[in-house]
């Protein structure tokens, strides 16, 4: 469904998240529509979450392969990508989140789209995918930086 | 507090899935200190809380038990338990169990807590992970499978 008040809260999302990936990690990351974009080859197998509770209730999500978890969450921690435990990999893209959802949220206060936080959380498997119900207001986007993509998806619940 | 804050998660969901669906659940008598990743039994629904304290519930089951409680609460025989009808009747009841939870949470302890609406997934070998949240888990059994429950809260509890 096309909303164009969830589209723009999306944007504020793929921005912070690109700002954070540019600053802590060095990553110049480029953002693109799931729905104008060619189906990808990427299976994602981490993906962290969380609920955003707001004038409508709405969730929000990052996915990506474990190899792009661990190149992220060396870059942000320092320590080496073989280094990571696959807990370090839930914990950091959870934090992702966390830190995303965060400036947006500072970013919205004066606004009727203020929103509490919840805690983030993350799931391990294959090829995870997110499915909401068709007639729910949703965004898709693909965000790449050289060979790595994140899916990131938001969604009123 | 402690007991306040987990205790009627258990009895919510015992009461609320034998009301519903006619299945006992047994064994559910302690919870236990969950340490980080959480393997999935096979059908997961998470739901959060906010307001006076954050936290969130999730109610994990085998296949086995999630289709049969599908197929009972809306008649019909579902034998994949990733349709659609199937994951929208686990969360359904994740929602009013943690529903019943929270309202007698808040008339105890008027602590002001809203619920999101319920994510459900389903999968084999997935993995759910909380970071920074130590949680309780309470293990049941049922003739159609396993279930338990996972009940953290932010912040010290106690």
């Amino acid at each position: 469904m096309h909303n164009i008040e969830l589209e723009k809260i999306a944007e504020f999302f793929t921005e912070s998240l690109s700002q954070v990936l540019r600053m802590m990690a060095g990553f110049e990351v480029t953002s693109i529509d799931c729905n104008q974009s060619d189906e990808t080859s990427m299976k994602p197998s981490i993906m962290a979450a969380m609920i955003l509770h707001g004038a409508k209730d709405t969730i929000v999500s990052l996915a990506m392969e474990h190899s792009t978890a661990a190149v992220i969450i060396a870059y942000m921690t320092g320590v080496l990508p073989e280094e990571l435990s696959q807990q370090d990999l839930f914990d950091g893209i959870a934090e992702l989140v966390n830190i995303m959802a965060g400036e947006v949220k500072t970013m919205l206060s004066n606004t009727p789209h203020h929103f509490l936080l919840t805690s983030p959380f993350s799931i391990g498997g294959q090829n995870l995918e997110l499915i909401y119900k068709e007639s729910l207001p949703q965004v898709c986007r693909r965000l790449m930086a050289g060979e790595m993509e994140i899916i990131f998806q938001m969604a009123h619940i | 507090m402690d007991r306040e804050l987990y205790g009627p998660f258990v009895t919510s969901v015992i009461d609320i899935i034998k009301e519903m669906t006619d299945v006992e659940i047994e064994g559910m008598d302690s919870m236990v200190e969950e340490p980080g990743e959480i393997p999935s039994l096979g059908i997961s629904s998470i739901i959060t809380f906010a307001g006076g304290k954050k936290g969130r519930l999730l109610m994990d089951m085998e296949p086995t038990l999630a289709l049969h409680m599908a197929n009972t609460i809306l008649g019909e025989q579902f034998h994949d338990v990733k349709d659609h009808m199937v994951l929208s009747a686990v969360a359904e009841i994740n929602n009013i169990v943690s529903g019943n939870a929270i309202t007698l949470i808040n008339n105890r302890l008027s602590m002001n807590l809203r619920l999101a609406p319920p994510v459900v997934f389903a999968g084999k070998d997935a993995i759910i992970s909380i970071p920074k949240l130590s949680s309780q888990t309470a293990w049941g059994n049922t003739v159609h499978g396993r279930i338990r429950i996972n009940v953290a809260w932010e912040g010290s509890v106690g």
